[in-house]
């Protein structure tokens, strides 16, 4: 799961408690998260990483299969050229993607699914 | 304020004006529970969202409702009494308080923002995250500015059933 978002959205620290909760399923199911912040913050000031990571899910830092990090600007246009405050994509083992969608907190259904292997 | 308690009194001694306002009120409690913490969903307004709400949402929604819920017995009455009643600023307060946690952080502006910059591309890039933004930081603000267009359209209505219509000179 590559997840783009910004730290001043209310959507994305909802998101991120889910997904620090949902732990025990990405574990069983092997999904690696890639929790990118948006270049610049997507355009409009909030907390750093650092402190957005430790104030809303302590916990992954010391979780293995999440990887956090900032998109460089090319990255953030291409990948998020509608510039969404919080985008996601579901790419499978073959590196497909297989869903794209934002809020993981009102569509973890899909998350789920394709970390179980359900269709979605 | 004495006006408007004076025009509630008159309005609400009425079964059927309390009965609508009862009425009002749930349904609009109802509304800003499952719209307010939209902002924490992506904008999506559900059943779903009451898990995001949190004191303040709740204090905000009840206080809303229950403006609404005694406006519409004014706007009512006023019709009734074939005068006409003060809708815009109820109207943008309930925008208002609707619109701004549906917009923050869901897909609909990005969308909105890319139809528009495709007709005018000057005011693409990031106009709308510059929006969505604000929305975010200052959703509280917003909250208090949409309680206020109540209360003043509540006056507004309120001063025309005690005063009746008056000509302008």
């Amino acid at each position: 799961m590559l997840w783009l978002f910004s730290t001043w959205c209310h959507t994305c620290v909802a998101s991120i408690k889910v997904m620090q909760e949902k732990q025990t399923d990405w574990k069983k199911t092997g999904l690696v998260i890639l929790a990118i912040r948006n270049y610049n913050n997507g355009g409009y000031p909030g907390p750093d990483m650092s402190e957005f990571i430790q104030k809303f899910a302590p916990q992954i830092k010391n979780m293995n299969n999440w990887v956090i990090g900032e998109a460089t600007e090319e990255m953030y246009h291409k990948l998020n050229a509608r510039k969404f405050p919080d985008i996601y994509f579901l790419i499978d083992k073959k590196g497909f993607v297989q869903v794209v969608s934002t809020a993981p907190t009102a569509t973890m259904n899909k998350i789920l699914n394709f970390s179980r292997g359900k269709p979605n | 304020m004495n006006t408007i308690i004076s025009a509630l009194k008159i309005v609400l001694n009425s079964r059927a004006y309390k009965i609508i306002s009862g009425v009002s009120f749930l349904v609009f409690l109802l509304l800003y529970l499952t719209t307010l913490p939209a902002s924490y969903t992506g904008g999506y307004s559900s059943i779903e969202a009451l898990k995001y709400i949190t004191p303040t949402l709740l204090g905000f929604s009840v206080l809303m409702a229950a403006l609404v819920a005694l406006l519409i017995p004014l706007i009512i009455y006023l019709i009734r009494q074939g005068q006409k009643s003060s809708k815009s600023s109820a109207t943008g307060g309930v925008l208002i308080g609707v619109l701004a946690p549906m917009l923050c952080c869901s897909p609909i502006l990005p969308i909105v923002i890319g139809f528009v910059a495709s007709l005018l591309p000057t005011l693409g890039g990031t106009f709308g995250i510059r929006i969505q933004g604000f929305i975010a930081t200052h959703q509280i603000e917003l909250f208090i500015a949409a309680s206020m267009l109540l209360i003043f359209s509540l006056y507004q209505n309120a001063d025309k059933v005690i005063h009746g219509a008056r000509c302008k000179l």
